[in-house]
């Protein structure tokens, strides 16, 4: 096996939205080299795979950045970290600004003003959204990238009792080489985590989900591994979508004015309440009451609205325009069946992730954390998590000159006799020589997802959990770990997905001790605990967790961060 | 979910299996392109679009609620011709622009 050692002064692992425009924004105010590692290919990777439907975080006039501070925290019960959501909220129309000027079709009236839907969101063409963040980041000769590399772990020292990251360690997903990649700065922007429960749709279709299927977690696992600190990593996201296709339900809702309706045909979005769970919890109590399957209500829509529906659709999730058309009934003849997808870790619309101070530093030193990976900002949405990432790459760029100014023409440390290194590799190798496993990596996720199910709160249980659940996940969670670590890789795929799956169940194992810790129901179906079903004044705190070097999770109880503080890790 | 490579259309540029966000693509003995993982497939769409010969297809499911209806797509220089074909084989041609903005 070939072992490839790379050194940049900068390396972003994830070359989704955030990864992109961080390199982007790195290349253009310094003369820095910047690596992007990306698991598969910049052009289309990502959530944004298929385009995206709107900007749905922007402040439109009239409104003022505290005003989406105050949405997001009404929205998530308090529970998150102001001074991210008003440093992110102060950016948004900044980095649209940027979108635009990178090709991005946004809606303009007459007078040459955005057009929004509704107080915070643009109406745009966002297929092209990734090719064009692409272009942005690969125009720079300061930026490289990686395709088709998948990072597995941290290479970090401990110096004077504190952790700072030295580069990452990964493979190549088709050819048989190892990478060792070495920089003074690193920002993780891997995205979120999906497939830790067992999906809506059966196994045939079983990545037809909402979320990216193949954000698998790696960035919160790396963190985890590597004794980052994590932030809320109990409040899951459950998205409310589009039954069978999992297509997101805005553009209906809000495009053409549907509301949701239960089987009898009454509404009943204001007996639960309008927040992002609430609207979700009222669907799956309306079902469990025996008044599912419930719907938006278009049917009666025209049929020019029908038509702009199919358009809206191909630009963002096509399979939902197949199915309408494959059968011959539309919107217009036929109301649009939603459902609750399965639970995520996603911090771009919960608030689970990295727990980082104001400029995005997490508790690693260098080590920066942007989009979907980052907690504490949830509603970060695209521009969110670009603005995000805008942050991070200026506390980058900032922190690399300050160091230059410091210790100049310093040199890289030595980079052999890297006894960590060596070990990740090893790790790798041990996978192609292990016995023939009789258990395929299929068969072991499959067994996580129904573990996840059953006791940590899936679709079986209407997304509740209770204790004595929990401690059965937390066990058979540990077994499969010990069963990942014996798989047998034949080639390099085989290889990325047992690191996949190693990574799901390092995430499942953390978000199952998040769960126990909150004794309380902070947000119904994404955290419903039903030993605790009500919220409680003393759980207006943050739960963050730590992995001790035993492989144990500790828990760490913050108290709620002020919105015009500046938080700077000090402990 | 999935999607359907027509080999014989297949010119064996691997454009597809460059662009997947999966990786799921790969080169038959025939340098032909296909899929390893039927199931592993999110239904994006990168490779209709990246496909110089439209030989590829999505393809919709029956545990989608499909009968094998299927979605191709040409690219243009203003945008996409997207072409469904339903389930009684009828064809419904819908042409985006990348400079027009979705209406909702």
């Amino acid at each position: 096996m070939e072992v490839k050692i790379i050194r940049n002064d900068v390396l972003i692992i994830g070359g989704g939205a955030a990864g992109c425009y961080a390199a982007g924004k790195i290349a253009e105010r310094s003369g820095l080299s910047v690596l992007i590692a990306e698991k598969a290919n910049i052009l289309r990777s990502g959530c944004l795979a298929a385009g995206v439907n709107a900007l749905n975080a922007y402040i439109t006039p009239g409104h003022t950045p505290e005003d989406y501070v105050e949405y997001a925290r009404k929205d998530a019960e308090g529970i998150v970290r102001e001074d991210l959501l008003m440093t992110l909220s102060e950016r948004l129309n900044e980095v649209t600004k940027d979108l635009e000027r990178m090709g991005l079709t946004i809606l303009k009236d007459a007078d040459g003003n955005y057009v929004s839907r509704g107080w915070r969101n643009l109406k745009i063409n966002g297929e092209n959204i990734k090719p064009l963040l692409a272009g942005y980041a690969g125009k720079s000769e300061h930026v490289k990238v990686l395709n088709h590399v998948n990072i597995t772990d941290f290479l970090t020292e401990k110096k004077d009792g504190k952790v700072r990251i030295r580069g990452a360690a990964g493979f190549s997903t088709e050819k048989e080489v190892f990478y060792l990649l070495y920089a003074d700065g690193v920002l993780i922007a891997t995205g979120g985590a999906s497939g830790l429960y067992r999906p809506n749709n059966p196994g045939s279709a079983r990545h037809k989900m909402w979320y990216c299927p193949f954000n698998t977690g790696a960035g919160y696992a790396m963190g985890i591994l590597a004794g980052a600190e994590m932030t809320t990593l109990e409040m899951r996201f459950i998205a409310l979508r589009c039954k069978d296709t999992l297509a997101p339900t805005g553009t209906i809702a809000q495009g053409v004015g549907a509301v949701q309706v239960n089987a009898k045909g009454e509404s009943y979005e204001e007996t639960y309440g309008s927040s992002t769970a609430e609207r979700v919890w009222g669907t799956v109590e309306e079902k469990k009451q025996g008044r599912g399957p419930c719907c938006l209500a278009t049917k009666g829509i025209s049929g020019e609205q029908e038509e702009d529906l199919y358009l809206a659709y191909l630009n963002m999730a096509p399979v939902q325009t197949l199915k309408w058309l494959a059968g011959g009934k539309g919107p217009a003849s036929e109301n649009v069946e939603i459902d609750g997808s399965e639970p995520y870790v996603v911090g771009g619309h919960a608030a689970s992730g990295y727990w980082v101070s104001t400029d995005r530093e997490t508790t690693i030193d260098g080590l920066f954390a942007a989009g979907d990976v980052c907690g504490g900002a949830p509603q970060k949405y695209v521009t969110g998590a670009l603005a995000e990432a805008l942050i991070a790459a200026e506390a980058i760029v900032s922190r690399s000159e300050a160091k230059r100014r410091k210790n100049p023409g310093a040199k890289s440390a030595e980079i052999e006799d890297d006894v960590q290194a060596a070990g990740i590799l090893e790790k790798y190798q041990k996978h192609f020589s292990a016995p023939e496993s009789f258990f395929s990596v299929q068969q072991a996720e499959e067994a996580m997802q129904k573990v996840m199910d059953e006791y940590a709160g899936g679709i079986r249980t209407n997304y509740s959990y209770n204790e004595a659940g929990l401690a059965i996940a937390d066990e058979r969670i540990r077994e499969l770990q010990i069963l990942q670590e014996g798989l047998r890789a034949h080639s390099m795929d085989e290889l990325l997905q047992i690191y996949e799956l190693r990574e799901r169940l390092i995430v499942a194992g953390a978000l199952i001790a998040h769960l126990r810790a909150r004794k309380e129901t902070r947000w119904h179906s994404f955290q419903e605990n039903s030993d605790h079903p009500q919220k409680k004044k003393e759980y207006e705190l943050y739960i963050n967790s730590r992995m001790e070097d035993d492989g144990t999770i500790r828990i760490i109880r913050r108290p709620l961060t002020g919105r015009g503080e500046k938080y700077e890790h000090s402990d | 979910m999935s999607i359907r490579i027509d080999r014989d259309k297949c010119v064996g540029c691997f454009r597809c299996k460059n662009i997947c966000p999966g990786n799921l693509i790969a080169a038959d003995s025939e340098r032909k392109a296909f899929l390893k993982r039927p199931y592993d497939c999110w239904g994006c769409t990168a490779c209709l679009k990246e496909c110089p010969v439209c030989a590829v297809s999505l393809v919709l499911g029956p545990e989608l609620s499909g009968m094998g209806e299927t979605l191709t797509v040409k690219k243009t220089d203003t945008g996409y011709i997207w072409e469904v074909t339903d389930r009684f084989g009828r064809v419904k041609q819908l042409v985006t622009n990348a400079g027009r903005a979705n209406a909702y």
